[in-house]
């Protein structure tokens, strides 16, 4: 009988570590093994602490080998040519040429990751995961890259301002001009709109591609990322940046923006030097105690639509993660991820960090300040969509130049002509060079 | 004779730890600079695929060069004339005028090459905000608000923008290299000078200058080094080299296309672009300085 109970209990502590097994999916890690990890850190401070820790509890055997640097591509591209890589990492998209390193071979295939549960869920992460920002990081067919958190580009501005002027949000173009020049006449020290000149792309990324996308829908965004022939002499990519050459012959501009850098162009947005602010969900966090009392931000969809009940359009940007293919430990790298993308997990640094996954609902059951989930709540609205721009990362100089021409459009060296017709120059440079690889967004 | 041997052995062995980390950290990766400029290279891994010449060939096409060129031979001309004036006009007054305050002077002088370029870069950018810049302020409360600039976004002015920051952070530095030089001048020169009639101005061309000569040409090859190479950082700081490239220079165009662009071939092609043009300069600087060497 005391035989028959000892084999029971035996049983049953298998049984219930099975099923503790089968719940968390966790893997037997021999001791040892040593988990690699390199995470750029920037505005949202170290949010993979909450995924380590769970990944801790969970592996107690695996030593977890963690850097966070601002400069993290510094350290990993010596890495990488040396044969010594990461075994995971998140790096500047901006600096760091993750195509290139898919063309070299130095990152691991994740299809099979994408056919993975997040841990203690039953749905994929590939199916989890919003489809046309994964997409975009596709490489002939295959995932070599996932995305961590997702910013959405727009318009700023401090409710209490507006509600001071009396000034509405804007949703269409004829309404955005109005209030420009309404601000124009009560307010003569704040200027309409500024955005960091040093840095373009946050016009392009926060006002720009939205007027395109307003005028000609995804498939413009799509032939604009595809550099189809003759898009950026097209109607929907003309009339967008005739719109910039209007708010420039009209004095919305900040005057002095051309030589103001991110920072300085939000200090000028929050000393009430300008009413706007082309940038986008991270600028909470970016500038967290030097928001002045009173300060109420929040965000606009980009006022680009042509007539009320359009469609609004946000350009998303996200932060890249990928697994090296000479990492010494994918297996455990690939656990990392799938905690990393489960609810408590994706929970917690929405909370703690305000980094966002890029799940389907996108800020369901999020605690979020109101701030920053102002920016993602008009996505919630069904006619608002998102778009993205993975043509900055495919095609780094194109990008550049496009950025080049933004600045001279802004300044007035050059017309929407001019600006488009250089453009679909620049385009076609692309298009005719053989030695860039091509890549499409469907 | 045995003994001579001996010391030039211990002279060689002493001076071989030396030689071969310059050697491993200098020597080589410049000669490798050469090499890389020829193959097309991401710099993300070891395949490198040769293509002779292309990178050249591309780099004497692209605009971008061009202008960079044209920026940084702007920062040589304006910054050494900016520079030199200035550096000799405070040595000479410090040498010859012997205030009380020398001391003073020297200190103040010299602060701001004590100081970090990014630091300098981050003052002078403050100096020139449109909204709130002391620059301007100052323009407007003399009266002089017609001409106020966007000073660091304006095409027109941001080169010459950029090199007043430069001029204040080296002046310092070449006022004490001319002053060091102008304390060896023997008194006695300048007191028969004076005998002779001869002015302030006079003593500074016949006996200042032609005596620290050999410290103003080592001056010159500074100059041209500093314009091409330790621009670098303030640019990168406080423009970007913009707008819309107007202040790019070769440095800021090399880094953009390794770490940005991942076209580390390239890169290395405008390196080696950089040192011919270094070295033509520097080579027609020493040659056509080069002047009878006063003893004294």
């Amino acid at each position: 009988m005391k035989k028959t109970r000892v084999i029971v209990s035996i049983f049953l502590v298998l049984f219930v570590s099975l099923a503790t097994l089968g719940a968390t999916g966790a893997k037997e890690a021999p001791k040892g093994e040593v988990l690699d990890i390199l995470w750029r850190i920037g505005g949202q401070g170290e949010y993979m602490n909450p995924a380590i820790e769970k990944f801790k509890e969970m592996y107690p055997n695996v030593e977890v080998k963690l850097e966070y640097n601002p400069k993290a591509e510094d350290v990993l591209r010596p890495r990488l040519i040396s044969g010594n890589p990461p075994d995971i990492f998140q790096v500047n998209v901006g600096t760091f040429d993750f195509f290139g390193a898919i063309e070299e071979g130095k990152l691991r295939v994740l299809d099979d990751v994408m056919k993975m549960t997040p841990v203690g869920e039953s749905i994929t992460i590939g199916d989890k995961l919003q489809s046309n920002v994964m997409d975009a990081l596709k490489s002939d067919g295959h995932y070599y890259i996932v995305s961590d958190n997702l910013n959405l580009s727009g318009l700023l501005y401090d409710k209490a301002l507006f509600a001071k002027y009396g000034w509405k949000v804007p949703e269409t173009w004829d309404q955005f001009v109005a209030l420009c020049e309404q601000i124009k006449k009560d307010a003569p020290n704040i200027a309409p709109v500024v955005f960091p000149g040093m840095y373009p792309y946050y016009l392009t990324n926060a006002f720009f591609l939205s007027n395109v996308a307003s005028f000609g829908g995804q498939q413009a965004i799509k032939d604009l990322n595809n550099l189809t022939p003759g898009f950026f002499t097209s109607a929907p990519f003309v009339k967008a940046a005739e719109r910039i050459q209007y708010m420039r012959d009209h004095g919305y501009f900040h005057k002095g923006l051309i030589a103001l850098s991110h920072t300085e162009s939000q200090m000028e947005f929050i000393n009430h030097r300008a009413a706007m602010l082309a940038a986008g969900s991270w600028v909470f966090n970016e500038m967290a105690g030097n928001w002045p009392p009173g300060f109420e931000l929040a965000s606009m969809l980009p006022p680009t639509k042509i007539k009320a009940g359009d469609p609004g359009y946000m350009r998303a940007s996200n932060s890249y993660v990928a697994i090296s293919a000479d990492a010494k430990n994918p297996e455990m790298a690939i656990e990392l991820l799938r905690i990393l993308y489960s609810e408590p997990i994706r929970k917690q640094v929405a909370k703690d960090y305000t980094m966002i996954i890029p799940v389907e609902s996108i800020s369901e059951g999020l605690d979020l300040p109101k701030e920053v989930l102002s920016a993602f709540a008009l996505l919630d609205e069904p006619l608002n969509e998102l778009f993205i721009t993975p043509y900055e990362v495919w095609y780094n100089p194109f990008n550049t130049t496009f950025q080049d021409l933004i600045s001279s459009l802004v300044m007035g060296n050059i017309d929407a002509k001019k600006f488009s017709e250089s453009m679909e120059a620049a385009a076609e440079q692309v298009r005719k060079d053989s030695s860039i690889k091509k890549y499409k967004l469907y | 004779m045995k003994r001579e041997r001996g010391y030039k052995s211990f002279i060689a062995v002493n001076l071989l730890p030396t030689l071969i980390l310059y050697a491993v950290f200098y020597i080589y990766p410049f000669l490798k600079t050469f090499y890389v400029s020829l193959f097309s290279w991401r710099g993300l891994s070891k395949n490198m695929k040769f293509i002779g010449f292309a990178n050249f060939a591309k780099l004497f096409k692209d605009p971008i060069i061009w202008k960079a060129t044209k920026n940084n031979l702007f920062f040589l001309f304006w910054g050494t004339i900016v520079i030199f004036l200035f550096s000799l006009f405070f040595s000479t007054v410090m040498a010859r005028k012997k205030f009380k305050e020398m001391g003073f002077y020297r200190i103040v002088f010299f602060f701001p090459n004590m100081l970090s370029i990014i630091v300098v870069g981050l003052i002078w950018k403050f100096i020139y905000n449109p909204s709130f810049g002391i620059l301007n302020t100052v323009m407007e409360f003399l009266g002089l608000g017609k001409y106020i600039k966007v000073w660091l976004g304006d095409p027109s002015t941001v080169m010459g923008a950029l090199v007043v920051p430069q001029a204040w952070m080296y002046i310092g530095f070449y006022m004490l290299l001319f002053f060091a030089a102008m304390q060896n001048i023997p008194e006695e020169l300048y007191e028969s000078a004076k005998l002779d009639g001869a002015g302030e101005i006079r003593q500074l061309f016949s006996i200042t200058i032609p005596l620290i000569w050999e410290t103003m040409r080592t001056a010159f090859v500074f100059f041209v080094i500093n314009a091409f190479s330790k621009t670098f950082n303030l640019v990168f700081v406080v423009t970007r080299g913009g707008p819309s490239r107007s202040s790019e220079l070769l440095t800021t165009y090399l880094y953009q296309n390794a770490f940005q662009f991942s076209d580390f071939g390239y890169a290395t092609a405008i390196g080696v672009y950089l040192f011919v043009i270094l070295f033509v300069i520097s080579f027609i600087v020493l040659k056509f300085t080069k002047a009878e060497t006063y003893e004294y």
